[in-house]
Protein backbone atom coordinates (compact mmCIF):
# COMPACT_ATOMS: atom_id res chain seq x y z
CA UNK A 1 0.00 0.00 0.00
CA UNK A 2 1.40 3.34 -0.93
CA UNK A 3 1.02 5.75 1.95
CA UNK A 4 0.81 9.36 0.85
CA UNK A 5 -0.13 10.51 4.33
CA UNK A 6 2.42 11.21 7.02
CA UNK A 7 -0.20 11.09 9.75
CA UNK A 8 -3.43 9.14 9.56
CA UNK A 9 -5.60 9.24 12.66
CA UNK A 10 -8.71 7.11 12.12
CA UNK A 11 -11.81 7.48 14.27
CA UNK A 12 -9.84 8.54 17.32
CA UNK A 13 -11.65 8.61 20.63
CA UNK A 14 -9.91 9.67 23.82
CA UNK A 15 -11.50 9.21 27.23
CA UNK A 16 -9.83 10.47 30.41
CA UNK A 17 -10.54 8.77 33.75
CA UNK A 18 -12.68 6.12 32.11
CA UNK A 19 -15.12 4.37 34.41
CA UNK A 20 -14.86 6.96 37.17
CA UNK A 21 -17.25 9.80 38.01
CA UNK A 22 -14.65 12.14 36.46
CA UNK A 23 -14.91 10.55 33.02
CA UNK A 24 -14.29 13.07 30.21
CA UNK A 25 -14.61 12.34 26.51
CA UNK A 26 -11.95 14.76 25.34
CA UNK A 27 -11.82 13.73 21.69
CA UNK A 28 -14.55 12.05 19.70
CA UNK A 29 -13.72 11.82 16.00
CA UNK A 30 -15.38 8.39 15.98
CA UNK A 31 -18.80 10.02 16.10
CA UNK A 32 -18.25 11.64 12.70
CA UNK A 33 -16.37 8.61 11.36
CA UNK A 34 -13.55 11.04 10.69
CA UNK A 35 -10.04 10.30 9.42
CA UNK A 36 -7.58 13.03 10.25
CA UNK A 37 -5.02 12.73 7.44
CA UNK A 38 -2.03 15.00 6.92
CA UNK A 39 0.20 15.11 3.85
CA UNK A 40 3.97 15.39 3.81
CA UNK A 41 5.04 19.00 4.29
CA UNK A 42 1.55 20.19 5.06
CA UNK A 43 0.81 22.63 7.86
CA UNK A 44 -2.41 22.17 9.83
CA UNK A 45 -3.51 25.04 12.06
CA UNK A 46 -5.82 24.00 14.88
CA UNK A 47 -7.96 26.53 16.68
CA UNK A 48 -10.88 26.30 19.06
CA UNK A 49 -11.96 27.22 22.54
CA UNK A 50 -10.41 26.13 25.80
CA UNK A 51 -11.05 22.48 26.48
CA UNK A 52 -12.14 21.72 22.92
CA UNK A 53 -9.67 18.86 22.57
CA UNK A 54 -6.83 20.38 20.53
CA UNK A 55 -4.07 19.32 22.89
CA UNK A 56 -5.73 15.95 23.29
CA UNK A 57 -5.64 15.32 19.54
CA UNK A 58 -1.91 16.01 19.19
CA UNK A 59 -1.19 14.07 22.37
CA UNK A 60 -3.08 11.11 20.96
CA UNK A 61 -0.96 11.28 17.81
CA UNK A 62 2.20 11.40 19.94
CA UNK A 63 1.03 8.52 22.14
CA UNK A 64 0.50 10.52 25.31
CA UNK A 65 -3.27 10.27 25.72
CA UNK A 66 -5.50 7.33 26.73
CA UNK A 67 -6.85 6.36 23.31
CA UNK A 68 -10.02 4.30 23.71
CA UNK A 69 -10.68 3.42 20.11
CA UNK A 70 -9.38 4.26 16.66
CA UNK A 71 -5.87 4.00 15.27
CA UNK A 72 -2.89 6.16 14.43
CA UNK A 73 -0.63 5.58 11.43
CA UNK A 74 2.67 7.40 10.94
CA UNK A 75 4.33 7.12 7.54
CA UNK A 76 1.85 4.33 6.81
CA UNK A 77 2.87 2.30 9.83
CA UNK A 78 0.35 1.41 12.52
CA UNK A 79 1.76 2.95 15.70
CA UNK A 80 -1.38 2.70 17.82
CA UNK A 81 0.27 0.30 20.24
CA UNK A 82 3.59 2.14 20.36
CA UNK A 83 4.65 3.93 23.54
CA UNK A 84 5.44 7.64 23.27
CA UNK A 85 9.21 7.22 23.26
CA UNK A 86 9.06 5.00 20.17
CA UNK A 87 6.91 7.46 18.24
CA UNK A 88 9.21 10.27 19.36
CA UNK A 89 11.72 9.15 16.75
CA UNK A 90 9.38 10.67 14.16
CA UNK A 91 7.80 13.40 16.22
CA UNK A 92 9.07 16.63 17.71
CA UNK A 93 6.63 17.97 20.27
CA UNK A 94 6.55 21.37 21.97
CA UNK A 95 4.03 21.28 24.78
CA UNK A 96 1.65 23.92 25.97
CA UNK A 97 3.31 23.64 29.39
CA UNK A 98 6.77 25.25 28.98
CA UNK A 99 8.17 23.18 31.85
CA UNK A 100 7.65 19.81 30.16
CA UNK A 101 10.15 20.06 27.33
CA UNK A 102 13.36 20.72 29.26
CA UNK A 103 15.31 19.42 32.26
CA UNK A 104 15.09 22.10 34.99
CA UNK A 105 18.16 21.11 37.00
CA UNK A 106 20.46 20.63 34.01
CA UNK A 107 22.25 23.47 32.28
CA UNK A 108 21.41 24.90 28.88
CA UNK A 109 24.45 23.13 27.47
CA UNK A 110 23.41 19.76 28.88
CA UNK A 111 19.85 20.15 27.61
CA UNK A 112 21.16 20.73 24.11
CA UNK A 113 23.47 17.73 24.38
CA UNK A 114 20.50 15.49 25.14
CA UNK A 115 18.76 16.46 21.93
CA UNK A 116 21.70 15.34 19.76
CA UNK A 117 20.89 12.26 17.76
CA UNK A 118 23.37 9.83 19.21
CA UNK A 119 22.75 6.70 21.31
CA UNK A 120 22.11 7.47 24.97
CA UNK A 121 24.26 4.64 26.28
CA UNK A 122 27.59 5.91 24.91
CA UNK A 123 30.12 5.65 27.77
CA UNK A 124 32.19 8.48 26.26
CA UNK A 125 32.22 12.09 27.46
CA UNK A 126 29.73 14.37 25.79
CA UNK A 127 31.32 17.27 23.90
CA UNK A 128 31.83 20.61 25.61
CA UNK A 129 30.89 22.54 22.49
CA UNK A 130 27.56 22.90 20.75
CA UNK A 131 27.16 22.09 17.07
CA UNK A 132 26.85 24.88 14.58
CA UNK A 133 23.18 24.11 14.05
CA UNK A 134 22.48 24.35 17.75
CA UNK A 135 24.30 27.66 18.14
CA UNK A 136 22.41 28.87 15.09
CA UNK A 137 19.05 27.98 16.57
CA UNK A 138 19.90 29.68 19.86
CA UNK A 139 20.68 32.83 17.95
CA UNK A 140 17.59 32.61 15.73
CA UNK A 141 15.15 32.39 18.61
CA UNK A 142 16.62 35.64 19.81
CA UNK A 143 17.75 34.58 23.25
CA UNK A 144 20.95 35.98 24.71
CA UNK A 145 22.04 32.51 25.65
CA UNK A 146 25.49 32.29 24.16
CA UNK A 147 27.03 33.33 27.48
CA UNK A 148 24.48 31.48 29.53
CA UNK A 149 25.37 27.93 28.64
CA UNK A 150 26.08 27.05 32.26
CA UNK A 151 22.76 28.39 33.52
CA UNK A 152 20.34 25.86 34.90
CA UNK A 153 17.01 25.89 33.11
CA UNK A 154 15.05 26.56 36.30
CA UNK A 155 16.81 29.92 36.48
CA UNK A 156 15.36 30.97 33.12
CA UNK A 157 11.92 32.40 32.55
CA UNK A 158 9.02 30.29 31.32
CA UNK A 159 9.20 31.87 27.86
CA UNK A 160 12.92 31.26 27.56
CA UNK A 161 12.41 27.66 28.53
CA UNK A 162 9.67 27.27 25.95
CA UNK A 163 11.93 28.63 23.20
CA UNK A 164 14.63 26.18 24.21
CA UNK A 165 12.07 23.39 24.19
CA UNK A 166 11.34 24.34 20.58
CA UNK A 167 15.03 24.16 19.64
CA UNK A 168 15.24 20.71 21.23
CA UNK A 169 12.15 19.50 19.40
CA UNK A 170 13.18 20.59 15.90
CA UNK A 171 14.56 17.52 14.19
CA UNK A 172 15.26 16.67 10.59
CA UNK A 173 12.52 15.19 8.46
CA UNK A 174 10.10 14.80 11.33
CA UNK A 175 6.59 15.63 12.30
CA UNK A 176 6.31 18.78 14.40
CA UNK A 177 3.53 19.15 16.91
CA UNK A 178 3.44 22.71 18.23
CA UNK A 179 0.94 23.17 21.04
CA UNK A 180 0.63 26.92 21.66
CA UNK A 181 4.38 27.01 21.63
CA UNK A 182 4.50 30.80 21.64
CA UNK A 183 1.96 31.31 24.41
CA UNK A 184 4.62 32.30 26.94
CA UNK A 185 6.50 34.69 24.65
CA UNK A 186 6.36 38.46 24.29
CA UNK A 187 5.13 39.90 20.98
CA UNK A 188 8.55 40.51 19.47
CA UNK A 189 10.08 37.19 20.45
CA UNK A 190 6.90 35.47 19.40
CA UNK A 191 7.28 36.74 15.86
CA UNK A 192 10.93 35.71 15.64
CA UNK A 193 10.32 32.26 17.09
CA UNK A 194 7.30 31.65 14.92
CA UNK A 195 9.14 32.64 11.75
CA UNK A 196 12.09 30.51 12.74
CA UNK A 197 9.97 27.45 13.49
CA UNK A 198 8.00 27.70 10.25
CA UNK A 199 11.04 28.34 8.05
CA UNK A 200 12.91 25.51 9.70
CA UNK A 201 9.92 23.22 9.21
CA UNK A 202 9.77 24.20 5.56
CA UNK A 203 13.52 23.70 5.10
CA UNK A 204 13.33 20.15 6.37
CA UNK A 205 9.97 19.46 4.73
CA UNK A 206 8.45 18.71 8.10
CA UNK A 207 4.77 18.12 8.58
CA UNK A 208 3.39 20.56 11.14
CA UNK A 209 0.34 20.60 13.34
CA UNK A 210 0.19 23.96 15.06
CA UNK A 211 -2.28 24.92 17.75
CA UNK A 212 -2.96 28.60 18.25
CA UNK A 213 -5.51 30.95 19.79
CA UNK A 214 -4.31 33.76 17.50
CA UNK A 215 -7.05 33.90 14.86
CA UNK A 216 -5.34 36.59 12.80
CA UNK A 217 -2.29 34.40 12.57
CA UNK A 218 -4.43 31.38 11.71
CA UNK A 219 -6.18 33.26 8.93
CA UNK A 220 -2.89 34.55 7.56
CA UNK A 221 -1.25 31.12 7.56
CA UNK A 222 -4.40 29.59 6.10
CA UNK A 223 -4.00 31.67 2.96
CA UNK A 224 -0.81 29.86 1.99
CA UNK A 225 -1.39 27.00 -0.37
CA UNK A 226 -1.43 23.57 1.26
CA UNK A 227 -2.17 24.94 4.70
CA UNK A 228 -5.45 24.05 6.35
CA UNK A 229 -7.16 25.75 9.27
CA UNK A 230 -9.43 23.53 11.36
CA UNK A 231 -11.58 24.53 14.30
CA UNK A 232 -12.44 22.18 17.13
CA UNK A 233 -15.53 22.21 19.32
CA UNK A 234 -16.20 19.68 22.07
CA UNK A 235 -13.69 17.15 20.81
CA UNK A 236 -14.89 17.27 17.18
CA UNK A 237 -14.11 19.30 14.09
CA UNK A 238 -16.49 22.16 13.47
CA UNK A 239 -16.12 21.91 9.69
CA UNK A 240 -17.24 18.28 9.65
CA UNK A 241 -20.19 19.01 11.90
CA UNK A 242 -21.29 21.84 9.63
CA UNK A 243 -21.17 19.62 6.59
CA UNK A 244 -23.18 16.93 8.39
CA UNK A 245 -25.83 19.40 9.38
CA UNK A 246 -26.12 20.52 5.82
CA UNK A 247 -26.49 16.96 4.62
CA UNK A 248 -29.34 16.36 7.03
CA UNK A 249 -30.95 19.56 5.74
CA UNK A 250 -30.79 18.01 2.29
CA UNK A 251 -28.71 20.84 0.85
CA UNK A 252 -25.20 19.38 0.84
CA UNK A 253 -22.66 21.71 -0.69
CA UNK A 254 -18.91 21.60 -0.46
CA UNK A 255 -17.51 25.02 -1.17
CA UNK B 1 44.21 8.82 70.95
CA UNK B 2 43.21 11.26 68.26
CA UNK B 3 45.42 9.38 65.81
CA UNK B 4 43.76 6.05 66.50
CA UNK B 5 40.36 7.71 66.32
CA UNK B 6 41.32 9.20 62.98
CA UNK B 7 42.61 5.86 61.74
CA UNK B 8 39.42 4.03 62.60
CA UNK B 9 37.06 6.67 61.27
CA UNK B 10 39.11 7.05 58.09
CA UNK B 11 39.04 3.31 57.49
CA UNK B 12 35.31 3.17 58.02
CA UNK B 13 34.59 6.32 56.07
CA UNK B 14 36.48 5.16 52.99
CA UNK B 15 34.73 1.77 52.90
CA UNK B 16 31.29 3.21 53.60
CA UNK B 17 31.81 6.11 51.20
CA UNK B 18 31.36 3.64 48.32
CA UNK B 19 27.83 3.00 49.59
CA UNK B 20 27.27 6.76 49.89
CA UNK B 21 28.31 7.16 46.22
CA UNK B 22 25.60 4.62 45.48
CA UNK B 23 23.11 6.80 47.35
CA UNK B 24 24.26 9.80 45.29
CA UNK B 25 23.44 7.87 42.12
CA UNK B 26 19.97 6.79 43.25
CA UNK B 27 18.77 9.70 45.42
CA UNK B 28 20.50 12.59 43.67
CA UNK B 29 21.20 11.67 40.07
CA UNK B 30 18.10 9.55 39.48
CA UNK B 31 15.81 11.17 42.05
CA UNK B 32 14.79 7.63 43.06
CA UNK B 33 14.41 7.13 46.85
CA UNK B 34 15.74 3.59 46.75
CA UNK B 35 15.49 1.68 50.04
CA UNK B 36 16.80 -1.60 48.59
CA UNK B 37 20.27 -0.69 49.83
CA UNK B 38 19.76 -2.05 53.35
CA UNK B 39 19.37 -5.45 51.71
CA UNK B 40 22.00 -5.13 49.02
CA UNK B 41 24.67 -4.03 51.52
CA UNK B 42 24.19 -7.30 53.40
CA UNK B 43 23.90 -9.14 50.09
CA UNK B 44 27.40 -7.99 49.19
CA UNK B 45 28.73 -9.20 52.53
CA UNK B 46 26.83 -12.49 52.26
CA UNK B 47 28.03 -13.32 48.74
CA UNK B 48 31.61 -12.44 49.57
CA UNK B 49 31.80 -14.28 52.90
CA UNK B 50 30.19 -17.45 51.60
CA UNK B 51 32.50 -17.48 48.56
CA UNK B 52 35.57 -16.99 50.72
CA UNK B 53 34.54 -19.77 53.08
CA UNK B 54 34.15 -21.91 49.96
CA UNK B 55 37.80 -21.10 49.20
CA UNK B 56 37.33 -18.76 46.25
CA UNK B 57 39.86 -15.93 46.07
CA UNK B 58 38.33 -12.55 47.01
CA UNK B 59 39.18 -11.00 43.65
CA UNK B 60 36.88 -13.49 41.94
CA UNK B 61 34.15 -12.87 44.52
CA UNK B 62 34.06 -9.08 44.01
CA UNK B 63 32.67 -9.08 40.43
CA UNK B 64 29.99 -11.50 41.57
CA UNK B 65 29.14 -9.18 44.45
CA UNK B 66 28.68 -6.34 41.98
CA UNK B 67 26.47 -8.47 39.74
CA UNK B 68 24.35 -9.54 42.72
CA UNK B 69 23.91 -5.92 43.80
CA UNK B 70 23.01 -4.88 40.25
CA UNK B 71 20.40 -7.64 40.12
CA UNK B 72 18.88 -6.50 43.43
CA UNK B 73 18.56 -2.93 42.14
CA UNK B 74 17.07 -4.15 38.86
CA UNK B 75 14.48 -6.15 40.79
CA UNK B 76 13.35 -2.97 42.56
CA UNK B 77 13.14 -1.11 39.24
CA UNK B 78 11.15 -3.99 37.76
CA UNK B 79 8.57 -3.78 40.55
CA UNK B 80 8.34 -0.03 40.10
CA UNK B 81 8.31 0.25 36.30
CA UNK B 82 6.59 -2.93 35.17
CA UNK B 83 4.24 -3.72 38.05
CA UNK B 84 3.47 -0.12 38.99
CA UNK B 85 4.42 -0.41 42.68
CA UNK B 86 5.63 2.87 44.15
CA UNK B 87 9.35 3.49 44.35
CA UNK B 88 9.52 3.43 48.15
CA UNK B 89 7.41 0.28 48.49
CA UNK B 90 9.36 -1.54 45.74
CA UNK B 91 12.55 -0.86 47.63
CA UNK B 92 11.11 -2.00 50.95
CA UNK B 93 9.76 -5.18 49.36
CA UNK B 94 13.07 -6.16 47.77
CA UNK B 95 14.91 -5.23 50.96
CA UNK B 96 12.68 -7.66 52.87
CA UNK B 97 12.98 -10.40 50.27
CA UNK B 98 16.75 -9.97 50.36
CA UNK B 99 16.80 -10.66 54.11
CA UNK B 100 15.66 -14.24 53.48
CA UNK B 101 17.88 -14.58 50.42
CA UNK B 102 20.89 -13.39 52.39
CA UNK B 103 20.20 -15.98 55.10
CA UNK B 104 20.00 -18.66 52.40
CA UNK B 105 23.30 -17.54 50.87
CA UNK B 106 25.06 -17.47 54.24
CA UNK B 107 23.38 -20.57 55.63
CA UNK B 108 23.54 -19.09 59.13
CA UNK B 109 23.15 -15.65 60.67
CA UNK B 110 26.86 -14.95 61.10
CA UNK B 111 29.97 -16.02 59.19
CA UNK B 112 33.42 -15.38 60.63
CA UNK B 113 36.28 -14.77 58.20
CA UNK B 114 38.98 -15.08 60.86
CA UNK B 115 42.13 -16.70 59.50
CA UNK B 116 40.62 -16.88 56.01
CA UNK B 117 42.35 -15.06 53.13
CA UNK B 118 40.58 -11.74 52.42
CA UNK B 119 41.79 -8.81 50.33
CA UNK B 120 43.08 -7.06 53.42
CA UNK B 121 44.24 -9.94 55.62
CA UNK B 122 47.94 -9.41 54.95
CA UNK B 123 47.82 -5.81 56.27
CA UNK B 124 45.75 -6.61 59.32
CA UNK B 125 48.14 -5.04 61.79
CA UNK B 126 49.14 -1.92 59.88
CA UNK B 127 46.40 0.66 60.39
CA UNK B 128 48.11 3.43 58.42
CA UNK B 129 48.60 1.20 55.40
CA UNK B 130 44.97 0.14 55.58
CA UNK B 131 43.89 3.78 55.55
CA UNK B 132 45.97 4.32 52.40
CA UNK B 133 44.59 1.28 50.61
CA UNK B 134 40.97 1.99 51.52
CA UNK B 135 41.42 5.63 50.54
CA UNK B 136 42.79 4.51 47.19
CA UNK B 137 39.81 2.25 46.58
CA UNK B 138 37.36 5.01 47.49
CA UNK B 139 39.07 7.58 45.27
CA UNK B 140 39.09 5.17 42.33
CA UNK B 141 35.33 4.76 42.67
CA UNK B 142 34.90 8.53 42.99
CA UNK B 143 36.88 9.14 39.81
CA UNK B 144 34.93 6.46 37.92
CA UNK B 145 31.61 8.03 38.94
CA UNK B 146 32.78 11.56 38.15
CA UNK B 147 33.78 10.25 34.73
CA UNK B 148 30.40 8.55 34.37
CA UNK B 149 28.61 11.83 35.03
CA UNK B 150 30.55 13.42 32.16
CA UNK B 151 29.57 10.75 29.67
CA UNK B 152 26.49 10.66 27.53
CA UNK B 153 25.18 7.74 29.58
CA UNK B 154 25.66 9.71 32.80
CA UNK B 155 24.01 12.76 31.26
CA UNK B 156 20.94 10.72 30.37
CA UNK B 157 20.84 9.18 33.85
CA UNK B 158 20.81 12.67 35.35
CA UNK B 159 18.28 13.92 32.82
CA UNK B 160 15.96 10.99 33.56
CA UNK B 161 16.07 11.84 37.24
CA UNK B 162 15.34 15.45 36.41
CA UNK B 163 12.56 15.24 33.82
CA UNK B 164 11.81 11.74 32.65
CA UNK B 165 9.12 12.96 30.31
CA UNK B 166 11.59 15.12 28.39
CA UNK B 167 13.96 12.18 27.89
CA UNK B 168 11.10 10.10 26.55
CA UNK B 169 10.14 12.80 24.07
CA UNK B 170 13.71 12.57 22.80
CA UNK B 171 12.94 8.97 21.83
CA UNK B 172 14.60 7.11 24.69
CA UNK B 173 13.07 4.26 26.69
CA UNK B 174 13.74 5.51 30.21
CA UNK B 175 13.19 2.03 31.71
CA UNK B 176 16.71 1.11 30.61
CA UNK B 177 18.12 4.18 32.30
CA UNK B 178 16.43 3.26 35.58
CA UNK B 179 17.75 -0.30 35.35
CA UNK B 180 21.25 1.02 34.69
CA UNK B 181 21.27 3.76 37.33
CA UNK B 182 19.63 1.90 40.20
CA UNK B 183 21.56 -1.25 39.26
CA UNK B 184 24.88 0.60 39.45
CA UNK B 185 23.80 2.23 42.72
CA UNK B 186 23.09 -1.13 44.34
CA UNK B 187 26.23 -2.70 42.90
CA UNK B 188 28.22 0.06 44.63
CA UNK B 189 26.40 -0.56 47.92
CA UNK B 190 26.97 -4.32 47.67
CA UNK B 191 30.68 -3.76 46.98
CA UNK B 192 30.82 -1.49 50.01
CA UNK B 193 29.27 -4.27 52.09
CA UNK B 194 31.82 -6.75 50.75
CA UNK B 195 34.73 -4.44 51.68
CA UNK B 196 33.32 -3.76 55.15
CA UNK B 197 32.95 -7.50 55.80
CA UNK B 198 36.56 -8.11 54.86
CA UNK B 199 37.71 -5.31 57.12
CA UNK B 200 35.70 -6.30 60.18
CA UNK B 201 36.34 -10.03 59.71
CA UNK B 202 32.77 -11.26 59.76
CA UNK B 203 29.44 -11.01 57.95
CA UNK B 204 26.19 -10.66 59.83
CA UNK B 205 22.72 -10.94 58.35
CA UNK B 206 21.69 -7.78 60.23
CA UNK B 207 24.66 -5.65 59.18
CA UNK B 208 22.72 -3.70 56.55
CA UNK B 209 19.89 -2.57 58.80
CA UNK B 210 19.88 1.21 58.95
CA UNK B 211 22.52 1.60 56.26
CA UNK B 212 20.26 3.95 54.33
CA UNK B 213 20.09 6.29 57.33
CA UNK B 214 23.84 6.16 57.88
CA UNK B 215 24.51 6.87 54.22
CA UNK B 216 21.96 9.66 53.99
CA UNK B 217 23.28 11.20 57.20
CA UNK B 218 26.77 11.19 55.74
CA UNK B 219 25.58 12.64 52.43
CA UNK B 220 23.54 15.42 54.02
CA UNK B 221 26.32 16.40 56.42
CA UNK B 222 28.71 16.47 53.48
CA UNK B 223 26.36 18.56 51.36
CA UNK B 224 25.93 21.09 54.14
CA UNK B 225 29.68 21.23 54.62
CA UNK B 226 30.42 21.70 50.92
CA UNK B 227 27.64 24.26 50.62
CA UNK B 228 29.28 26.19 53.43
CA UNK B 229 32.63 25.99 51.64
CA UNK B 230 31.09 27.20 48.39
CA UNK B 231 29.60 30.23 50.09
CA UNK B 232 32.93 31.01 51.72
CA UNK B 233 34.65 30.59 48.37
CA UNK B 234 32.59 33.49 47.08
CA UNK B 235 34.51 35.75 49.46
CA UNK B 236 37.86 34.19 48.67
CA UNK B 237 37.67 34.40 44.90
CA UNK B 238 37.09 37.74 43.27
CA UNK B 239 34.32 38.23 40.74
CA UNK B 240 36.94 38.36 38.02
CA UNK B 241 38.28 34.86 38.69
CA UNK B 242 34.78 33.50 38.71
CA UNK B 243 34.06 35.26 35.41
CA UNK B 244 37.17 33.79 33.80
CA UNK B 245 36.25 30.38 35.08
CA UNK B 246 32.69 30.58 33.88
CA UNK B 247 33.78 31.32 30.32
CA UNK B 248 35.96 28.25 29.93
CA UNK B 249 34.85 24.84 28.83
CA UNK B 250 35.70 23.53 32.28
CA UNK B 251 32.62 25.29 33.58
CA UNK B 252 30.50 23.07 31.33
CA UNK B 253 31.45 19.94 33.26
CA UNK B 254 28.69 18.57 35.52
CA UNK B 255 29.89 20.33 38.67
CA UNK B 256 26.72 19.77 40.65
CA UNK B 257 27.16 16.00 40.42
CA UNK B 258 30.89 16.12 41.04
CA UNK B 259 30.32 18.23 44.13
CA UNK B 260 27.73 15.67 45.30
CA UNK B 261 30.39 12.96 45.05
CA UNK B 262 32.85 15.03 47.07
CA UNK B 263 30.07 15.72 49.57
CA UNK B 264 29.62 11.97 49.90
CA UNK B 265 33.29 11.45 50.73
CA UNK B 266 33.69 14.37 53.13
CA UNK B 267 30.32 13.62 54.69
CA UNK B 268 31.27 10.00 55.31
CA UNK B 269 34.43 11.15 57.04
CA UNK B 270 32.67 13.78 59.17
CA UNK B 271 29.96 11.32 60.13
CA UNK B 272 32.27 8.55 61.29
CA UNK B 273 34.59 11.00 63.01
CA UNK B 274 31.76 12.60 64.97
CA UNK B 275 30.29 9.21 65.84
CA UNK B 276 33.60 7.77 67.05
CA UNK B 277 34.26 10.86 69.16
CA UNK B 278 30.79 10.51 70.67
CA UNK B 279 31.44 6.84 71.43
CA UNK B 280 34.80 7.69 73.00
CA UNK B 281 33.13 10.35 75.13
CA UNK B 282 30.86 7.71 76.58
CA UNK B 283 27.83 7.57 74.30
CA UNK B 284 26.13 4.19 74.71
CA UNK B 285 26.24 2.24 71.40
CA UNK B 286 22.49 1.74 71.73
CA UNK B 287 22.03 5.52 71.49
CA UNK B 288 23.88 5.63 68.19
CA UNK B 289 20.74 5.79 66.07
CA UNK B 290 19.48 8.70 68.18
CA UNK B 291 22.75 10.53 67.61
CA UNK B 292 22.56 9.82 63.87
CA UNK B 293 19.01 11.16 63.73
CA UNK B 294 20.03 14.37 65.49
CA UNK B 295 22.98 14.73 63.12
CA UNK B 296 20.72 14.47 60.07
CA UNK B 297 18.26 17.00 61.46
CA UNK B 298 21.09 19.38 62.31
CA UNK B 299 22.71 18.84 58.92
CA UNK B 300 19.53 19.75 57.05
CA UNK B 301 18.43 22.69 59.18
CA UNK B 302 21.82 24.33 59.58
CA UNK B 303 22.63 24.06 55.89
CA UNK B 304 24.25 27.25 54.66
CA UNK B 305 22.76 28.44 51.44
CA UNK B 306 25.51 27.96 48.92
CA UNK B 307 24.13 28.74 45.46
CA UNK B 308 25.06 25.62 43.53
CA UNK B 309 24.26 23.01 46.13
CA UNK B 310 21.16 24.85 47.24
CA UNK B 311 19.42 24.74 43.87
CA UNK B 312 20.52 21.23 43.14
CA UNK B 313 19.48 19.79 46.45
CA UNK B 314 16.31 21.74 47.07
CA UNK B 315 13.21 19.60 47.30
CA UNK B 316 15.00 16.35 46.73
CA UNK B 317 14.62 14.87 50.18
N1 LIG C 1 -5.05 14.81 32.02
C1 LIG C 1 -6.39 15.00 31.93
N2 LIG C 1 -7.22 14.37 32.79
C2 LIG C 1 -8.55 14.55 32.71
N3 LIG C 1 -9.13 15.33 31.81
C3 LIG C 1 -8.38 15.98 30.93
C4 LIG C 1 -6.95 15.85 30.95
N4 LIG C 1 -6.45 16.61 29.94
C5 LIG C 1 -7.50 17.19 29.37
N5 LIG C 1 -8.67 16.83 29.94
C6 LIG C 1 -10.00 17.25 29.53
O1 LIG C 1 -10.11 17.06 28.15
C7 LIG C 1 -10.77 18.14 27.54
C8 LIG C 1 -9.93 18.67 26.38
O2 LIG C 1 -8.72 19.17 26.88
P1 LIG C 1 -7.55 19.73 25.95
O3 LIG C 1 -6.35 19.90 26.80
O4 LIG C 1 -7.42 18.86 24.76
O5 LIG C 1 -8.14 21.15 25.52
P2 LIG C 1 -7.47 22.26 24.58
O6 LIG C 1 -8.31 22.34 23.38
O7 LIG C 1 -6.06 21.99 24.39
O8 LIG C 1 -7.68 23.55 25.47
P3 LIG C 1 -6.70 24.81 25.69
O9 LIG C 1 -6.99 25.77 24.60
O10 LIG C 1 -7.14 25.35 27.01
O11 LIG C 1 -5.33 24.29 25.70
C9 LIG C 1 -11.02 19.18 28.62
O12 LIG C 1 -12.39 19.15 28.93
C10 LIG C 1 -10.23 18.71 29.80
O13 LIG C 1 -10.96 18.88 30.97
MG1 LIG D 1 -4.31 22.80 24.98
Amino acid sequence: MSAPYVIEARNLKVVYNEGTPNEVVALDLDRDNFCFNVLQGQTIILTGGNGSGKSTLVKAIAGMAPVKSGSVFIHGKDVTGWPAYRRAKHIGFVHQDPMLGTCPNLTVHENFQISLEKPWWLPTPYPLTLTKGQLDSIEKIGLPLAEKKTTQLNMLSGGQRQSIALCLALRKGSILLLDEFTSALDEQTKKAVLLYALSEAKAMKATVIMITHDLTLARELGKESGNVVLTMVGGRFQQVMAIKREISDGIFRLY
Amino acid sequence: MIISLLDISLQQCFLYSIAVYGIVVSFRMMNFPDLTVDGSFTLGGAVLSSMITANYPPLIALPLVAVAGFAAGSATVFLNRKLGISKILSGILIMMVLYSINLRIMGKANISLLRLPTLFSSYDTDDALKVLIFGGISVVFLICLAYLSMTRLGLFIRATGDNEFMVQTQGVNTDWLFYTGIGVSNALVALSGAFVVQNQGFADVNMGIGLIITALAALIIGESFIAALVSIKKFVFSKKTIAIFSNTKISLLPWSTISELFSALTGAFLYFFIISICLRLGLAPTDLKLATGILVILGISVRLRGPMVETYVRGRL
